[in-house]
């Protein structure tokens, strides 16, 4: 089940210490899953400008704390640091940042995926006076950490256009500035941007669309949720007509995140995790070609089990080609097509969608594509569920006519995370 | 006169036996995770366990409760709620269907007045995935999402369909008794609190989910606020995990 931002967010706020600072000096906050009490005058916002300075060179890096001093909360739990991997957490892809009342200080929210236990996500907020937390750290930049994976020199591609998501709602017009509406269809609630991407809000009774009449015309309204907006903030109505799929709308351009070219030396291949699977992922059910349904069916992935909403890296250079989409009891996955022409299915992620992670977007070799996801069955740990294909076939990954119920180019990634995780760890399964 | 009390005793016995097997789990009844693996010293002191109890359609209203399901009340209220999950069960039956035609799908639920919608995500890479959603969901419903893969020459894969059912007190307890009449399931793999998931035929599952507020952060179709914590869900969809 996915903790989200939001309600990890709300649950952090439980566990500020705005009072009277450890021995360490360290104004931090810190919070786990089991919550603690509930702390008065703090306010959490997403924005790159209440960033303090110091903190830039960590957007969208992950830090590996290779030493540091226990902290000690108010409540005398501590926190050992020491082999943990750092993330500034973000939403709508901008950092998030903390005010507390009281207290000078910016706190920049961090994510905290824990290498002692297993399982152990938590979020921990660090102000510019924290910084000696990361004296003893490692920045985990993708040139640094992997190693050069020696792979045969592929064919050449033609490569074609992957077009954005036809299925992103978008408001199409292309003012700047347009009204959302309350539901008496008069007054103005709030503006949005030209070709906003909107979400058409359904009730259970029909009452999400509704009519006026406007220079004599009956016209249709139907409530949408402004996703990039605050919660409680971002629903309204606007015309119907004016809400259509982005590749319906005729004055929509996508804005296609792009990486920098990456520097041309040998392609570099990694494993897909940021740390080690807990487990063999080529043994038992995580194994590719394990049996299903009673031998009916194949395996057609490595299950890669790891800590829920730890970030999934891409493998290698490439291109999103599909964006999420549901995938398996609550989880979601995305397809990237690799520069060798390989293509990956990344299952059972979560929702949240990583910086710069959209249909169409070209991402480097391990790039965060998106985050690890657990099944509501619990049937498993969370798992990233690693699909490989040698991109020789074409049409869609889930396929009949095999006991695999995949394209006939799909391929056995266990070599190939076996060779990624020696190159990246050191060691491998 | 012993020996007829002897006898009434034993037959006693014997259906009290048979009784409680009845109701008892199946020997493939799933073990939670947390009985399977062990676990850190720190890691088990925060840990819930669960119960795991199976739902069977044999299932008395007091077992319904000890499933975490509220007693489906069958007043005149719920006829139309009945009724409607009778039809989306129907419906999201035909979606199932081995060489379903995604034509035909789509024209069910016009001729249902859902007004569906087809999106089509094409690539040159991995091909083709039609998204059908429906923008006049039936009363008491909405949501509905089917996700299909195209299949060179062949119908295609319905990988994923759902949709969602009103919050009620008897809403979790309807939508499973609508399921397992359409899809004639017995007993389920998972049933928990809020949550039942069923194997069916064709390498799918089916499961129903009391939706709570993690399940309502960032999706990616769907737009929730914090008032829509217990709609359920009700989906099916290839299978990938046994248990």
């Amino acid at each position: 089940m996915k903790i989200t931002k939001a309600l990890l967010l709300s649950l952090l706020l439980t566990a500020i210490q705005p009072a009277a600072q450890a021995a360490e000096s360290m104004n931090y906050v810190w919070n786990d899953m089991t919550g603690v009490q509930p702390v008065q005058g703090c306010n959490v916002s997403n924005s790159k400008q209440s960033l303090p300075d110091v903190f830039n060179k960590y957007i969208d890096q992950v830090v590996e704390i290779i030493d540091a001093p226990t902290m000690t909360h108010a409540s005398n739990e501590t926190a050992d640091l020491r082999g943990s991997y750092l993330q500034i957490a973000t939403k709508d892809g901008l950092p998030q940042v903390m005010n507390c009342a009281g207290l000078a200080q910016t706190f920049v929210v961090f994510d905290v995926y824990s290498a002692s236990e297993s399982n152990n996500f938590w979020q921990i907020g660090l102000s510019a006076a924290d910084l000696e937390i990361f004296h003893h750290s490692q920045v985990l930049a993708p040139e640094q950490i992997e190693e050069v994976y020696h792979s045969a020199t592929p064919a050449p591609i033609q490569e074609k256009a992957v077009a954005t998501s036809t299925t992103e709602q978008v408001y199409c017009l292309p003012s700047s500035q347009n009204n959302v509406y309350a539901a008496n269809l008069s007054s103005v609630l709030f503006k949005i941007n030209a070709h906003e991407v909107v979400q058409p809000v359904q009730s259970f009774d029909g009452s999400h669309q509704k009519n006026k009449t406007i220079n004599g015309k009956p016209v249709a309204f139907i409530k949408i949720l402004v996703p990039r907006l605050k919660a409680g903030q971002n629903i309204g109505w606007v015309a119907k007509h004016l809400v259509k799929t982005s590749s319906t709308c005729a004055t929509y351009k996508p804005t296609i995140p792009t990486t920098p070219t990456p520097a041309p030396t040998a392609p570099k291949w990694t494993f897909p995790t940021i740390k080690r699977a807990t487990t063999s992922y080529k043994s038992g059910m995580r194994a590719f070609k394990a049996s299903r349904g009673g031998g009916k069916r194949w395996h057609a992935a490595c299950d890669i089990y790891r800590v829920k909403d730890e970030s999934a890296v891409s493998v290698h250079n490439g291109t999103v080609v599909r964006g999420l989409y549901f995938f398996y009891e609550g989880t979601y996955a995305l397809e990237v097509r690799h520069s060798d022409g390989k293509i990956a299915r990344y299952g059972e992620l979560t929702s949240k969608v990583a910086t710069g992670v959209k249909q169409g977007a070209a991402v480097k070799t391990n790039q965060v594509l998106g985050y690890i996801g657990k099944v509501n069955s619990g049937c498993c740990q969370p798992m990233l569920h690693f699909e490989l294909y040698s991109g020789k076939a074409t049409g869609s990954l889930t396929q009949s006519g095999n006991k695999f119920s995949r394209r006939s180019d799909l391929i056995d990634p266990s070599s190939y995370l076996t060779d990624w995780e020696k190159a990246k760890f050191g060691v491998a399964y | 006169m012993k020996k007829n009390i002897l006898i009434g005793i034993c037959s006693a016995l014997v259906i009290g036996a048979i009784w409680m097997k009845r109701d008892a789990p199946a020997k493939n009844a799933p073990v939670a995770m947390e009985d399977r693996a062990p676990a850190s010293n720190k890691t088990k002191s925060k840990m819930k366990r669960r119960k795991y109890t199976p739902i069977t359609r044999s299932m008395k209203p007091t077992q319904l409760q000890m499933a975490g399901q509220t007693t489906p009340a069958r007043g005149l209220a719920n006829s139309t709620e009945k009724a409607t999950l009778e039809k989306m069960a129907n419906i999201v039956q035909e979606f199932t269907r081995p060489n379903a035609n995604l034509d035909n799908l789509v024209s069910i639920l016009e001729r249902n007045g859902q007004q569906p919608q087809r999106l089509v995500d094409k690539n040159p890479y991995t091909g083709e995935l039609a998204i059908i959603r429906t923008n006049s969901p039936l009363p008491g419903t909405r949501y509905f999402h089917a996700q299909h893969f195209s299949d060179a020459g062949k119908n295609g894969i319905v990988q994923h369909v759902s949709f969602e059912v009103q919050s009620s007190p008897t809403a979790m307890a309807e939508s499973v008794l609508a399921m397992q009449d359409t899809f004639k399931l017995t007993n389920p793999v998972v049933a928990r609190e809020g949550y039942v998931k069923w194997n069916l035929d064709n390498h799918k599952i089916l499961w129903i989910k009391k939706l709570t507020s993690e399940d309502l952060q960032l999706n990616p179709f769907n737009a929730y606020t914090q008032e829509d914590v217990g709609t359920i869900r009700i989906a099916i969809e290839e299978e990938i995990h046994e248990g």
